[in-house]
């Protein structure tokens, strides 16, 4: 009687197990659903692999900003200045190592041009890092104000195309290959450094409570800087991106791609208060968005106006799914 | 009970209006001569009689010494990118020329500061403001508050809601986008004689904007006009290169290729060349696979395009004309009485058009060329918009033909 009771308990503790780790990879079965029904819907959307390559090759630029502000959200944070971070490190580097009449045309070296736009973002990331892990200013007022500033001091650089890039310099984001291998590598990067390393544990301990993370002997000032500086440099990654795709410094560089990071990040499974996503599930959360974004601009059927609409619908449901997912999670400890 | 500042500049005004009457006689006389010549005479329709004024480049307004002067406050989006320099740049350029005083103020992307900045001029007594407005009803109230007290205030480029202002000087949208369309049609019959139907797609700038809502419009009702043509979609390019780029290629891919494609703005028009470029699908005009394109702006970067058959036509906006035009009918305005006087009598009337025979704006060397030498600003037709009128500028179509000609805005800034 007590073995069968026993093999009871740990059916249903495997039952939960399983149900825990199925909710933490929900963004797969769904985005396998979604693949379906544009299978069916908008058939010509994922019909070859260049279909496939050009919705990646698209996707790039807010992959690393997903990644960026996941890696924020799993320490307990976030950053709403990632977009402009992309935006001012790709013009103010544009500037130096361009040609273009507005261009200071400093250096028309690749190499300067991709250790600046890394510099720049490192510099805002750890400035951010500094002002909310060790200053202790909440951070949403600290990344707004960035946001204003950041993006401000983009538009009094320049208001037009920044162009004249070195070949090498626009080079990792002209290629899809290069550029949908740099964001693959980067997600597996820092999912293994989130699963297998002290610092990524740290960011999770951190996330989840950071009073008790500093009791346990972790330096949680310094892994929120490291957090943010790690979210500055991806964010300038993304712009330098961006400056490949385009071929050019686009004036209104990284405009608009915050919501849509974080959109991503929550799609994917990242939790909104900390401590609890994976990596690999805000790239799932990328794909989704992107496959749905593409299918709705491919529709011969739907218009530009009602594609806005049926946006806010695809994240209202993402969040209705995240809800009905952390209430049931909470059940399942509960009952454990 | 008129208050001091109010006083002064009604008698500073007298004073203008009084030397300018007195050149405007030594004119009539032939007597001006001064810089011995670009004399600019001008004629403006003004309910039903013809008034003739003249301005010269030794103005009246210099010959009557500094306190004669005349003095302008602009305040404006300044910053950065060769679209605005050109069309700040020749603001100071013009007054220059003319001997106006103009004290041009950055408007810093704040309503607030504009605000500021006009209820200022206003208190300073300037003799006449032009304003780029930010945001539309943000400067409403200053602008009615300059008005009050005396001080002519007109817009330029971006259109106040107030009512008060004597004029509006800017381009068309809507025009502009159906200007598109009318070239698309054209290019696609020239690319494809021997087509019966065509197919186009709409790259159209954000949802909701006022300026992409009419750049769409106007191409769209053009297309609506012919039967064999066919709307395959309109994208959300959102006024942005990389977002314009990523859903056309993508859509093409999925969809194939179409006939044409119009963008609103350079940006986008950027875009959907950078996507025709990675899909190997960007020919030159005449050649086979071309996609006719048709766009918005002109730009340093786009007239090289259309020149080198990419784009087979751009619809530009006379940029370098907005603030000379309403300077000089500011000037005008002053000089007829003002806005307790009778300013308005030199204002052109709604339903009239004004041409380059009855205005024009005097040519004068700047940048290495001389600027303002072809008034491509005309005709305008006088609208009615806010309850004030508008000077609706001409569009210039950019083309093989024109690409490199130093009157479009793009090969003057933009080669700074």
């Amino acid at each position: 009687m007590s073995t069968q009771q026993g093999a009871l308990d740990r059916l249903l503790a495997d039952t939960d197990n399983l149900l825990l780790t199925l909710l933490e990879n929900m963004i797969w079965p769904i985005l396998l659903l979604v693949i379906i029904a544009i299978f069916i819907a908008v058939p010509q959307t994922l019909s070859t692999f260049n279909s496939i390559q050009l919705i990646l090759w698209g996707g790039v630029p807010i992959g690393l900003l997903v990644l960026a502000e996941s890696i924020c959200l799993l320490s307990g944070h976030f950053d709403l200045s990632i977009g402009a971070i992309a935006g001012l490190s790709g013009m103010l580097t544009g500037m130096v190592v361009g040609t273009c009449p507005a261009c200071w045309g400093v250096s028309h070296n690749a190499f300067v041009g991709f250790g600046l736009i890394v510099l720049i973002g490192l510099a805002i990331g750890v400035f951010n890092g500094y002002m909310v892990g060790v200053v202790g200013i909440n951070p949403f007022l600290q990344t707004l104000s960035f946001l204003i500033i950041v993006q401000g001091a983009r538009t009094a650089l320049n208001t037009q195309p920044a162009t004249g890039l070195p070949s090498l310099y626009i080079f990792p984001g002209s290629k899809p290959k290069v550029a949908i291998g740099i964001m693959l590598v980067a997600f597996v990067l820092f999912g293994l450094v989130m699963r297998y390393t002290r610092f990524g544990q740290a960011v999770y301990a951190t996330g989840s409570d950071e009073r008790s993370a500093r009791e346990v002997g972790i330096s949680t000032s310094r892994v929120i800087i490291a957090v943010y500086a790690i979210s500055g440099v991806l964010s300038a990654i993304a712009g330098l991106m961006i400056t490949g795709f385009t071929g050019i410094v686009p004036p209104l560089i990284g405009d608009g791609l915050v919501f849509q990071a974080f959109a991503g990040a929550v799609i994917g499974g990242i939790s909104l208060f900390g401590g609890r996503g994976k990596v690999t599930g805000a790239l799932g959360g990328v794909i989704l968005i992107q496959v749905i974004q593409s299918a709705l601009n491919n529709s011969t059927v739907i218009g530009a106006t009602q594609i806005q609409m049926i946006n806010g619908i695809v994240l209202f449901v993402a969040i209705l799914l995240y809800s009905t997912q952390e209430s049931i999670r909470s059940r399942i400890l509960a009952s454990t | 009970m008129v208050d001091d500042s109010k006083r002064h500049r009604t008698n500073r005004r007298t004073y203008i209006k009084g030397v300018a009457g007195a050149a405007g006689i030594a004119a009539f006389a032939g007597c001006t001569g001064g810089d011995g010549g670009s004399q600019e005479t001008s004629t403006t329709e003004s309910g039903g009689t013809t008034e003739k004024t003249t301005a010269s480049k030794t103005t009246t307004t210099k010959s009557g010494g500094s306190s004669g002067s005349l003095k302008f406050g602009f305040t404006s989006y300044v910053r950065g990118g060769s679209w605005i320099t050109a069309y700040v740049e020749a603001a100071k350029f013009y007054a220059q020329d003319q001997g106006i005083q103009l004290d041009v103020r950055p408007n810093r992307q704040s309503s607030t500061k504009q605000i500021q900045d006009i209820r200022d001029f206003a208190n300073k007594g300037y003799d006449g403001i032009m304003v780029g407005v930010w945001q539309t009803g943000a400067a409403e109230s200053a602008i009615n508050y300059a008005m009050d007290q005396g001080v002519p205030v007109m817009s330029t480029n971006a259109d106040t809601s107030s009512s008060k202002i004597p004029l509006y000087v800017g381009f068309s949208n809507y025009s502009g986008g159906k200007t598109s369309g009318e070239q698309m049609v054209k290019a696609l019959k020239e690319q494809y004689p021997n087509k019966d139907s065509y197919h186009v797609l709409n790259v159209r700038g954000i949802q909701g904007n006022q300026s992409a809502n009419q750049r769409s419009q106007g191409f769209l009702d053009v297309m609506k006009k012919h039967d064999n043509i066919t709307v395959d979609k309109t994208i959300n390019g959102k006024y942005a290169q990389d977002v314009a780029q990523n859903k056309t290629q993508q859509y093409i891919n999925a969809n194939g290729t179409p006939d044409g494609i119009y963008s609103g703005n350079l940006s986008m028009g950027l875009g959907v060349h950078g996507a025709l470029k990675n899909l190997g699908k960007l020919h030159k005009k005449g050649e086979d696979g071309h996609i006719v394109l048709t766009q918005m702006d002109g730009s340093p970067q786009v007239n090289p395009l259309v020149g080198q058959g990419f784009i087979d036509a751009a619809v530009d906006q006379p940029n370098y004309f907005y603030n000379p035009i309403a300077m000089k009918y500011l000037k005008m305005y002053v000089e007829a009485g003002g806005v307790d006087g009778g300013g308005d009598s030199v204002i052109p009337k709604p339903d009239t058009t004004v041409t380059k025979d009855q205005f024009s704006i005097s040519s004068g060397q700047h940048k290495g060329i001389e600027m303002w030498s072809k008034q491509i600003w005309s005709p305008a037709p006088i609208k009615t918009q806010n309850g004030h009128p508008w000077l609706q500028t001409n569009s210039i179509v950019i083309t093989q033909e024109n690409y490199d000609k130093p009157y479009l805005w793009g090969n003057v800034w933009g080669n700074k």
